[in-house]
């Protein structure tokens, strides 16, 4: 997927100013800059919620920008949503089952794609509770169940990991990066540094919409750049 | 499980199918004209809220204006029937198909629209419709309405002295009503419109059709009100357009199906035996006079509803007899 100098503006907010970049198949792209960066923008922009001003996103040659969110959907491109958006009267299953329908219409063999992908993600123990019952790690889990089960080729994760203990990240870790093995492509949004840094094979980090560092995340600790955006310039904080 | 009991299992097993025979055999064995009336009147409003369900219940999308729909089934039947002499079960036919267009047309208008702003759309689409039969008077007779003459007992024409054919075509009408809700509530649709009434963002995002579905379940649901519309002509020989095109009978509708159970295949049913019978008593009690407190009962009764069974009066009744799914 690419994106080609895009721009989003909201009212007189400039979102997005002239960003590019490129997430390869088969790699953990994460995205990473303070908040207001305009992080989720991308993935709006990406699934077709939000067109940008100019600018273009590609995906498999194709461009995505006359595309509605359920058709980038059947593209292969899911998403996962930073303020969890469960169907809450459907069960665990349920929810995931939803995402599975989309490859095919039979219940029996969603069912049984849905179950499998609820094991993965460990959510067999609430599997037959419903959405609205769950605590928001398990939320978090099955944003990402359903997304999976919609069988992408590139995965949007945005901040999946919030709240998870640390012991929850690694096995979130450990999953993405199996995943990935298998072929999914993933660009992942995280406020998490630890888990960012750790899993990313490649860094993209924007602040105030635009684009100041790509590199290995190596590279992106040390890069000035990126310790301004975070930390600030040196000397312009009194005290 | 406690229902793995085997002698209560098969004895559960045949309710359905003794209900069912009492309900094919009351007209044989129940000689009141009256009862059967009541129970026409049942199985009409059960399949009118059937049909809303679609739409309103399963999508979630709420419409206040489906009598519209009963509207566009019942002109072009009447009309056809008293001007051409095509019986109603030809006559229907242009008025589902005009049906189906309108909410082609209207579902693409209306559905970028949610919660309220739907709601109030869809109540403006059936005033539309009010107004525009009002306003063509000279084919439709305007508020005088359409009268069907009665020329004695006629298959063809539908027309019968006694009461058992009527009820047995609208029990057939229900049937078949039930028997759609039935394949969507299994089907991917089903639980694609589920998941549309739970929340549209993250259906969309899960590879769901908005529009398409929303569009689809709509024109579903449409035809199906034209077809009890075209009903209605046979049965009641008389149309106006207060009677099958106001606000009250769009009210009626919807109240069938939320009382009874949104969602569920039988909840329509339950909704209907419920308003009609309460129709029934309050018209005894306070006779024709003051036909108005039936409307009054209504609200209340929806207000008890919704407080105390908000998925409706179906979620009371035993589980195995509810039709909510599993998952």
């Amino acid at each position: 997927m690419e994106l080609r100098k895009v721009t989003k503006v909201f009212g007189g907010l400039t979102a997005l100013d002239n960003v590019s970049f490129s997430v390869q198949e088969g790699e953990i792209l994460g995205l990473i800059g303070p908040n207001g960066a305009g992080k989720s923008t991308i993935v709006g922009l990406t699934m077709g919620a939000l067109k940008p001003n100019s600018g273009d996103i590609v995906f498999n040659g194709e461009t995505l920008l006359n595309l509605k969110p359920h058709q980038v959907v059947e593209r292969g491109i899911c998403r996962t949503f930073q303020v969890e958006k469960p169907l809450l009267n459907m069960t665990v299953t349920g929810n995931v089952l939803i995402g599975a329908l989309l490859r095919t219409p039979d219940r029996a063999e969603a069912l049984e794609q849905a179950k499998g992908i609820i094991e993965r993600v460990r959510l067999g123990h609430v599997a037959h509770v419903l959405a609205k019952n769950l605590t928001v790690q398990d939320r978090k889990r099955l944003e990402l169940a359903r997304s999976l089960a919609t069988c992408p080729t590139m995965l949007l994760l945005d901040e999946v990991m919030a709240g998870l203990t640390p012991l929850e990240i690694d096995q979130s870790l450990d999953l993405l990066r199996k995943l990935r093995d298998e072929g999914l492509t993933i660009l992942i949004i995280e406020h998490v540094m630890r888990a960012i840094m750790n899993i990313s094979d490649r860094i993209v980090v924007l602040d105030y919409g635009k684009r100041i560092a790509e590199g290995s995340p190596r590279d992106i600790v040390h890069d000035p750049a990126v310790v301004e955006a975070y930390l600030g310039r040196k000397g312009t904080r009194s005290g | 499980m406690a229902m793995n009991d085997p002698a209560h299992a098969s004895w559960k097993r045949y309710v359905p199918l003794i209900l069912a025979a009492i309900v094919i055999l009351v007209p044989l064995a129940v000689p009141s004209r009256y009862i059967l009336r009541t129970l026409v009147n049942i199985f009409f409003f059960a399949a009118l809220g059937c049909a809303w369900n679609i739409i309103g219940g399963y999508a979630g999308q709420l419409s206040l204006g489906h009598s519209a729909f009963v509207a566009m089934g019942a002109y072009p039947t009447a009309l056809l029937l008293l001007n051409l002499n095509i019986p109603p079960w030809i006559g229907f036919i242009p008025g589902v198909v005009l049906a189906l267009i309108a909410a082609y047309l209207l579902g693409h208008l209306v559905f970028g629209l949610r919660g309220p702003y739907l709601a109030l759309s869809t109540l403006a689409f059936a005033e539309i419709v009010h107004i525009l039969l009002l306003h063509f008077r000279d084919q439709t007779g305007g508020s005088l309405g359409v009268t069907i003459p009665f020329g004695g007992t006629s298959v063809w024409k539908l027309q019968f002295a006694s009461e058992q054919p009527y009820y047995y075509i609208c029990l057939g009408l229900l049937g078949f009503c039930l028997y759609v809700t039935h394949r969507i509530h299994n089907s991917r649709m089903g639980y694609y419109l589920q998941a549309i009434k739970e929340n549209q963002d993250a259906a969309e995002n899960l590879g769901i059709n908005l529009s398409g579905n929303k569009v689809k379940a709509l024109m579903i649901s449409a035809a199906l009100t034209a077809l009890m519309g075209g009903f209605y002509v046979a049965y009641f020989y008389y149309i106006d357009p207060d009677s099958v095109a106001g606000s009250d009978l769009s009210i009626k509708i919807l109240l069938v199906a939320i009382v009874g159970g949104v969602g569920t295949v039988w909840g329509p049913v339950v909704g209907a035996c419920i308003l009609v019978a309460l129709t029934e008593i309050s018209n005894y009690l306070f006779g024709s006079g003051r036909a108005g407190v039936s409307l009054v009962i209504y609200a209340i009764i929806l207000v008890i509803v919704v407080l105390f069974s908000p998925r409706g009066l179906i979620a009371l009744l035993p589980k195995g007899s509810r039709s909510y799914r599993s998952e």
